[in-house]
């Protein structure tokens, strides 16, 4: 695919705008849990955004099920900004399990988990979950084994699927390993949308020069997986240029982020997804209906199925894809 | 089911090399993540009984996080519980960054 600008995250961008206006979605009465190392809401200036977490009697504007709290803005801020630009109205559940120099360990997660799916049988929130990490299940002894979706991890998230949550995961940062791939657990699941990264590079020669071709960037993960299904599911703009928050259109709709570097990595690939499942989710509650919409209007981008999977995001075909099979089931 | 009940055979081969790993390390404890087909407070004594300090159960996705002291006898036992479904290790995370 060749676009004409390298700014591929003010494309989706513009694609939500335009769903927004066509079909009046805003992520409205949608509740996304971000599990990953915890967004600083107030910096952000999202603090009407967050949905707060109850246990018990209580309620919770973050859950921290990891000591560390890393002061600096976290990778989750961006994908907090990321989400909450394509589906402004959505809510955002805060769970902290990670540092983002220490990572996690997989039972935090699977805590985590566990809280989103009790949250969703009590209160019926959150909608969909957002994961942003994951275990690399090779070992120097086994290098090309992946997992099989059976895996503790892969199950808590088929259990949160059957309980009504759509989980969005990506897929990993280890295409540029000798051996390509793998992809990261919980992202073999059967059950998960799993989200590869795209970026750009230049075209020097030829009719085309000037422009930008779209690749699938060097670090994203490629399957398969030890399964009979392909993952990755589906790729998005994972490199996030600052400046692509100020070049937008409209500048009511800018949130006020405070981004002091670019931004790479399959993590702000998951957010994109997530926040377009928002958008196409205010016209069907059904989640495979969901997942339908956004895979079968992705852009083929000419790249292995291995590695781009059903293709790129595009936010405005999602949507019109689930309002047109909601009218035609009416 | 043949190929689930493979794979936790896979499981207990990895931990067991795992644990004649770590078993020289003193105080050393082996996070485990146990899923269940059935869940209930008489699985949870089971795993007690078998020497397993159960730090945290999670009914909704049946399954429970405990640690181990890294000795044979204990996945001995652990092997005996019928309604355990998989074991694995609780390992480290990374975040995509």
């Amino acid at each position: 695919m060749i676009v004409d600008s390298p700014d591929l995250p003010h494309r989706l961008f513009l694609q939500s705008m335009l769903a927004r206006n066509k079909y009046g979605v805003t992520g409205e009465g949608i509740t996304i849990a971000v599990i990953g190392t915890g967004f600083h809401a107030k910096m952000l200036e999202l603090e009407n955004m967050v949905e707060p977490v109850k246990v018990g009697h209580k309620k919770h504007d973050m859950i921290a099920l990891n000591p560390e709290d890393d002061s600096q803005d976290t990778h989750d801020d961006v994908n907090a900004a990321v989400i909450h630009t394509i589906a402004p109205l959505a809510k955002l559940m805060n769970i902290r399990v990670a540092s983002n120099e220490r990572g996690s360990t997989e039972s935090r997660v699977v805590k985590a988990i566990n809280l989103a799916v009790k949250h969703k049988k009590r209160y019926g929130t959150p909608n969909i979950l957002n994961i942003s990490l994951g275990v690399k299940r090779t070992s120097p002894l086994s290098p090309s084994f992946v997992c099989d979706g059976t895996c503790s991890i892969c199950e808590a998230t088929n259990t949160a699927r059957r309980a009504g949550l759509l989980c969005v995961v990506s897929a990993g940062n280890h295409g540029g390993t000798p051996i390509r791939g793998p992809i990261t657990c919980p992202g073999a699941s059967r059950e998960t949308v799993t989200v590869g990264a795209v970026s750009t590079e230049p075209i020097a020669t030829g009719a085309e020069k000037g422009k930008y071709k779209v690749i699938v960037s060097p670090y994203s993960s490629w399957g398969p997986v030890q399964a009979s299904w392909n993952k990755p599911n589906m790729v998005a703009p994972g490199t996030l240029p600052v400046r692509s928050r100020f070049t937008f259109p409209f500048p009511e709709y800018i949130p006020e982020v405070r981004l002091t570097s670019t931004h790479s990595g399959t993590s702000f690939a998951t957010a994109f997804v997530s926040g377009a499942a928002a958008l196409v989710m205010q016209k069907t509650d059904d989640i495979d209906l969901v997942k339908n919409s956004i895979y079968l209007s992705a852009e083929d981008l000419g790249f292995s199925e291995l590695a781009e999977g059903n293709g790129m995001l595009n936010v405005f075909e999602a949507v019109k894809f689930a309002e047109r099979r909601r009218r035609h089931f009416e | 089911m043949l190929r689930k009940k493979r794979s936790k055979e896979v499981e207990m081969h990895e931990l067991a090399n795992i644990i004649r790993e770590y078993a020289w390390i003193p105080n050393r404890k082996i996070p485990l993540l146990i899923s269940f087909k059935k869940l209930n407070r008489s699985t949870i004594s089971e795993l007690k009984n078998a020497k397993v300090d159960v730090c945290e159960v999670m009914p909704d996705l049946k399954m429970v996080y405990a640690e181990i002291t890294p000795k044979q006898s204990i996945l001995d036992n652990l092997k005996k519980i019928e309604s355990i479904r998989r074991i694995s290790i609780s390992r480290e995370v990374e975040v995509h960054a």
